[in-house]
């Protein structure tokens, strides 16, 4: 309960009211509040005070008669009667004001009839008052008719709740006017503390009737000189035109969320959130304003940031795809490199084929010319042979020489195509490299060409190196050896002193073979026909021969991945080198 | 029975002549059978042909054989010689011109029993034929042939 009875009536006047009642229609009354406490009370009866509460034994009934009252209270229609067990009446009426129930209005105590004298005498006597006084105060005690009582009650009920009520319209009015004055204080507070800038402007020029500190602080002017100025003076960002549109748009809608600029008194412009409010009945806009610049700011640096992200993902993106295209270059750069590989192999593989398809035939050719070249020459041979046997009569010695010339030029045509075919077989036949004997190797064929060659059992001076070995084709190496010690017999054939040596030394830092003869020599100018098929140095009256053995020397040494070369001197011998490995 | 007849299959009519002359010089006078290309021959040795001829009573005792012959060559000769009961104990000395080696291997692989290099020098030629005449036909003593 928010009053009390007392808040609500002025208890000492209804005192009096209660008291001059009393003196006229002699009515005894209390109000009695919900804790018990007595608010007012008028003629209250002797009979209860000074006799019936003062007995113990009595006044356990008369607290008994309270209780049934109190707990009959509920029931009450306008009132609830109580008759004690002494006789008396007591009526008590709730006061609800307002549906709340504050207090209870006692009447009493009276009678509802006329009291009978004896049952109070007796009465007296069994508590023990005196007779006489006590017989007095029941006389005191008023009478009344039920339609007495009823109108009484509807009286002071009413009064009651006359009074109450306008007291607690009163009280209400006291209060709302405190809540008003407390909120209106409040707001007043959070505007002007706030941190956004708050003002209020008119519907007319939007003039400025009110700014906030935060205001003040945002626009960079007092307060003072504020209220003298109107929106357009500090708009930044619209024109009046525009300004005076949004007014009109904002009255329509009665509130408005938008961002704008302003200038603040230095001339900076700052970025302005603004809120703002219209209220019709004041014709006032409320605007609320928050200085956004720094988000602002903020969001532009995030877009900027945003921009700068794009362009590095649109670079990252551009460098993946040049990544990309790079792998997909190496990737075709590869396939072309296998593509090109194949067209090797296969043109490997063609050339291949040709050059054993060119070996073949110049196979079946060397073939031809072994077999088909030699066989006329046979005849020739043969039938001059047989014309000189048979009809060696008839023929004069000129004739005779004649023919034996025909089978010289015969034989040594015989002796040409033989070295051809070996010089066409050397460059076919397949090497089988292994280690040889070279010193071993002259000694044989020394002692051979010796007896062949020389015909005659001339004195050569003959010195071998000993323990010649090198790497290469055994019979190719013989060759090579057979042709260098067999010239260097040769040239060596018209000399008494004739010395053939055969040896190496370190030259450049390889290993170098070497013929050396002390034969006829030959002019060096001429050293680099030397190694030609079919040159010759000499007649073939002093010195016999095709001309083919230092070619195929030549041929078989490069097959080896050496070098041979000559020095010479005409009348002092030739020195033939060679060397059968590539010079590192 | 010991017969003495030299075959010699060879297409050139020179050679041929040759080495009847060098034969004679030796005087290794036994019947010389002449094939000129190696079809002839193999008529000659085991079938007997109406354009050659009927098939030899006898076997040679030796054959000179060329190995560049017109139709058959010598090799295949050589081969089908070898092939034959009859004929494979008959002694087959390849006379020719070729020195080549794969010649050489292969005559020798197929049973040659000897190669000879025709030499361009007659004087040589002769001496040659006339000692491989002596050797096959007078030193060596010949195999039997296979009992049918």
């Amino acid at each position: 309960m928010k009053y009390t009875l007392q808040d609500l009536i002025d208890m000492e006047q209804f005192q009096n009211l209660q008291d001059r009642l009393n003196e006229i229609y002699s009515f005894p009354s209390a109000i009695i509040d919900n804790d018990g406490n007595i608010l007012t009370a008028t003629a209250w009866q002797d009979i209860c005070t000074q006799f019936h509460r003062k007995n113990k034994d009595c006044e356990r009934d008369c607290l008994h008669s309270d209780q049934y009252i109190l707990s009959h209270l509920h029931e009450a229609n306008p009132a609830v009667s109580y008759r004690c067990p002494r006789g008396l009446v007591d009526n008590a009426t709730p006061i609800i004001i307002d549906g709340i129930h504050y207090g209870n209005f006692f009447t009493g105590q009276f009678f509802l009839e006329k009291p009978d004298l004896e049952f109070f005498r007796a009465q007296a006597m069994q508590f023990g008052f005196d007779e006489e006084t006590y017989l007095k105060a029941v006389k005191k005690v008023p009478i009344w008719t039920q339609e007495q009582l009823n109108s009484y009650l509807f009286f002071i009920k009413g009064l009651i709740a006359v009074i109450s009520e306008s007291g607690l319209k009163k009280l209400k009015e006291i209060e709302a006017r405190k809540q008003t004055e407390e909120s209106e204080e409040l707001a007043d507070t959070i505007l002007r503390q706030m941190h956004d800038g708050f003002w209020i402007t008119n519907a007319r020029g939007g003039q400025i009737i009110d700014a906030n500190e935060a205001m003040c602080r945002m626009l960079g002017y007092t307060r003072d000189e504020l209220l003298k100025m109107s929106v357009a003076d500090v708009e930044a960002n619209d024109s009046p035109g525009m300004v005076a549109q949004r007014i009109k748009q904002i009255i329509q809608a009665g509130s408005a969320n938008f961002e704008s600029r302003f200038r603040r008194k230095d001339g900076a412009i700052f970025d302005a959130e603004v809120s703002v409010t219209y209220l019709p009945k004041r014709k006032l806009f409320f605007g609320f304003h928050r200085d956004i610049s720094e988000r602002k700011r903020q969001e532009m640096q995030v877009h900027a940031s945003q921009i700068e992200l794009q362009q590095l993902l649109a670079e990252a993106d551009q460098s993946r795809l040049t990544l990309l295209s790079v792998v997909e270059d190496e990737k075709m750069a590869e396939e072309e490199i296998r593509q090109l590989n194949e067209k090797l192999e296969q043109r490997v593989m063609e050339r291949t084929a040709q050059l054993e398809t060119a070996n073949k035939e110049l196979e079946a050719f060397s073939y031809s010319v072994s077999h088909d070249l030699r066989a006329p020459l046979r005849g020739i041979d043969g039938w001059s042979q047989a014309l000189l046997e048979d009809y060696h009569d008839q023929l004069d010695e000129q004739g005779q020489k004649y023919i034996e010339r025909v089978r010289s030029e015969t034989q040594r045509m015989g002796h040409l195509i033989d070295d051809l075919l070996q010089l066409s077989r050397l460059t076919r036949a397949e090497m089988v490299k292994e280690q040889v004997d070279l010193s071993a190797l002259a000694h044989t064929i020394i002692n051979r060409l010796k007896m062949t060659v020389t015909g005659t059992l001339r004195k050569v001076d003959i010195n071998i190196q000993a323990g010649l070995t090198a790497e290469g084709d055994p019979r190719l190496l013989e060759v090579v050896l057979v042709n260098l010690l067999g010239n260097a017999l040769k040239f060596t054939g018209k000399r008494a002193d004739a010395r053939i040596e055969f040896g190496s030394v370190e030259l450049q830092g390889q290993r170098t073979f070497f013929v050396r003869d002390n034969g006829a020599g030959f002019d060096m100018a001429y050293s680099q026909k030397l190694f030609g098929a079919f040159q010759r140095m000499h007649k073939t009256a002093e010195f016999p021969g095709t001309g083919v053995g230092l070619a195929i020397v030549q041929r078989i040494i490069h097959r080896h991945g050496g070098r041979v070369w000559v020095e010479a001197e005409v009348g002092r011998g030739a020195t033939f080198y060679f060397t059968l490995e590539e010079k590192i | 029975m010991k017969s003495k007849n030299i075959m010699i299959i060879e297409d050139n009519p020179s050679d041929i002549e040759l080495t009847r002359r060098a034969l004679e010089k030796s005087h290794i006078v036994n019947k010389l059978i002449v094939a000129e290309d190696g079809q002839d021959a193999l008529e000659c040795l085991f079938s007997g042909n109406p354009l050659t001829g009927p098939k030899m009573n006898e076997l040679p005792a030796l054959i000179l054989l060329d190995l560049k012959l017109p139709k058959v060559d010598g090799l295949q000769v050589l081969r089908r010689i070898r092939a034959d009961e009859r004929t494979s104990r008959l002694p087959v000395v390849i006379l020719t011109t070729s020195s080549e080696e794969q010649d050489i291997a292969q005559s020798y692989d197929l049973g040659a029993n000897s190669y000879i290099r025709k030499p361009v020098d007659f004087n040589q030629f002769v001496e040659a034929v006339q000692q491989l005449g002596l050797y096959w036909l007078v030193m060596n003593e010949l195999a039997p042939p296979k009992k049918r």
